[in-house]
């Protein structure tokens, strides 16, 4: 009899554990998928969504505690009302204002993207960050003291357990929560998503509707809707830059044909995410529609079939293209409270 | 009635516990038949090596006998000299005649985004700026190397083809032994290493799958169990 009273005792002892365990487990949120778009690329299943865990990304983003000085976070070089890249600057500077050799990438829908960098060295979201932690020209800090870092302050192993249910700080954890935030980065309310989406009362002027068709004909191949890119490589034909020496892909793979190759970069918000280029070469969008109508250079041994037969545009249809490629900015996104600095 | 049920199952878990015993894989480096210790010089023909890190990815270990195959759980294992525990591997094999396991980790677990344990990027194994492990890592100092300083390090990685540099090892095991253990011969390496061309190997490629290729060879008994 005693016996089986125990036996009901831990019977119940266990059924409310659990009930106190789902209670206290953070609620699993979903990014919002744009209608006809693609199914992410980035799998959630091992890192599900949750309020807090976003929460807890977007305060390490915008936190220079990750760097070996603790002068400078990500937001210092992706800045939100620029698409989250670095307005202004053709290579970015870190700690120390050291120099890196590439012009940062904007960080708009990575959940969709297969590779990460210029060159596509990253496969994986969560272990990008990983590069600007490490690199010398950017936080110039070593995972290890990161770690011992969160571990020793007085706010982040509190944060972590109520995200991940524990309060050791791990570097699984900070990744984890680091690309909650990073892959909720959606943009997909532009004047061009409104118009597709049949909108009521948004419409495109006749010159957008000009652009749209030049687009249509001469870049879409590469930069394709609705992501604007096609998430593949290519060389386009600029020049070395005989003082990076960069070959782009080729350093990754090993493989000549990926000489000079880089990644095709979205041109969602592109009027904000000047310089443009890898290596940040021009200033100006006007700059880069002239240099695919007269810049190519054509002897260049990789060159993409896209662009071997370039289209001169005439005046007119670069004002045209550029009034479309204006149709990518997404104000919504770009002075979204959700992802600005956290109050 | 309940009691002696209560009883039964704790005379059957103890009893389990009991009848296990430990039972291991141990890796023992050793270098010219003399167990290597790190920061240590060794001469070797009219040269010297010290080596001041030796770490390596064990992945898939199993123990096969023949009626039947103990498949190693964990699938993972970092072998780090500097971490003594992190030599042995545990397995429940009662008896075997072939120890398999791979040196490097297969293309999945590489690109399979940030993991905790013998995995996490923290361990020093793993390349943020191209993706993937290194699975073979041997860093020193030699009077071969023709660096300034004299420094050699070989991190062996790459999971794409044709840069794939993870390796299969078969040790048949004559004599069975509860705890078995595998030498790592440094010996039969270090003669083959590019000392006069590229004594440092930073990156997945051709040099890389070519030293890879030799250790499997590396790996032996003890020469008194052969």
């Amino acid at each position: 009899m005693r016996n089986s009273i125990f036996l009901v005792l831990f019977a119940l002892s266990c059924i409310t554990s659990v009930a106190f365990r789902f209670e206290k487990e953070p609620k699993v949120i979903s990014i919002e998928i744009p209608k006809k778009w693609p199914r992410p690329v980035y799998d959630f299943s091992k890192n599900p969504l949750t309020e807090i865990g976003f929460e807890l990304g977007r305060k390490l983003f915008y936190d220079p505690i990750l760097s070996r000085d603790s002068s400078i976070s990500c937001a210092s070089c992706h800045l939100q009302y620029t698409g989250f890249t670095h307005v202004d600057h053709a290579v970015s500077h870190g700690i120390d204002g050291r120099k890196g050799t590439r012009n940062t990438l904007a960080l708009i829908n990575l959940a969709w993207q297969k590779t990460f960098h210029w060159d596509g060295g990253v496969t994986n979201l969560e272990t990008q960050a990983i590069n600007p932690l490490q690199h010398p020209a950017e936080m110039d800090n070593s995972l290890r003291a990161v770690i011992n870092r969160l571990n020793a302050s007085s706010n982040y192993p509190g944060l972590f357990e109520k995200a991940f249910g524990n309060k050791e700080i791990t570097t699984s954890k900070l990744m984890k929560a680091l690309t909650q935030f990073t892959v909720s980065l959606i943009s997909a309310n532009s004047k061009y998503d409104k118009v597709s989406r049949k909108e009521k009362g948004i419409f495109f002027t006749e010159q957008e509707k000009r652009g749209l068709k030049l687009f249509n004909a001469n870049c879409n191949s590469c930069h394709t809707a609705p992501l604007f890119t096609n998430t593949l490589f290519a060389s386009n034909g600029l020049k070395m830059d005989s003082l990076l020496n960069d070959t782009g892909r080729f350093a990754i793979t090993g493989f000549p044909g990926d000489s000079l190759n880089f990644k095709i970069p979205s041109l969602r918000n592109i009027e904000f995410t000047f310089p443009y280029m890898h290596d940040g070469r021009f200033k100006k969008l006007k700059d880069v529609i002239h240099f695919y109508s007269e810049g190519i250079d054509l002897q260049s041994p990789y060159l993409s079939p896209h662009v071997k037969n370039r289209k001169h545009f005439t005046e007119i249809e670069k004002k045209d293209l550029l009034a479309f490629l204006y149709t990518l900015t997404d104000k919504e996104f770009l002075y979204n409270p959700r992802f600005s600095f956290p109050k | 009635m309940q009691q002696i049920i209560f009883v039964c199952i704790f005379v059957y878990f103890s009893g389990v516990s009991f009848s296990q015993k430990e039972r291991s894989v141990q890796f023992v480096p050793v270098f010219n038949g003399q167990k290597v210790e790190l920061s240590k010089k060794y001469e070797s023909d009219g040269h010297w090596f010290q080596f001041e890190s030796l770490r390596f990815y064990i992945s898939a270990v199993s123990i096969s006998g023949e009626k039947s195959t103990w498949k190693d759980p964990q699938s993972v294992h970092l072998i780090d000299l500097e971490d003594s525990l992190s030599l042995f591997i545990s397995h429940e094999a009662k008896n075997g005649k072939r120890l398999n396991f791979n040196i490097g980790l297969d293309s999945s677990t590489n690109v399979s985004g940030i993991m905790d344990g013998d995995l996490d990027p923290i361990k020093g194994m793993y390349w943020a700026w191209n993706t993937g492990y290194i699975h073979f890592k041997l860093e020193g100092f030699s009077s071969e190397s023709i660096l300034p300083n004299k420094s050699f390090e070989f991190h062996l990685g790459g999971y794409v083809f044709p840069n794939a540099t993870i390796q299969a090892v078969e040790i048949s095991l004559d004599n069975w032994q509860d705890n078995l253990v595998v030498e790592l011969e440094l010996g039969k390496l270090i003669p083959n290493l590019p000392w006069q061309s590229t004594p440092s190997i930073l990156i997945p490629g051709k040099d890389a799958v070519k030293i890879s290729k030799l250790l499997p060879t590396l790996f032996q008994l003890p020469s008194d169990e052969k």
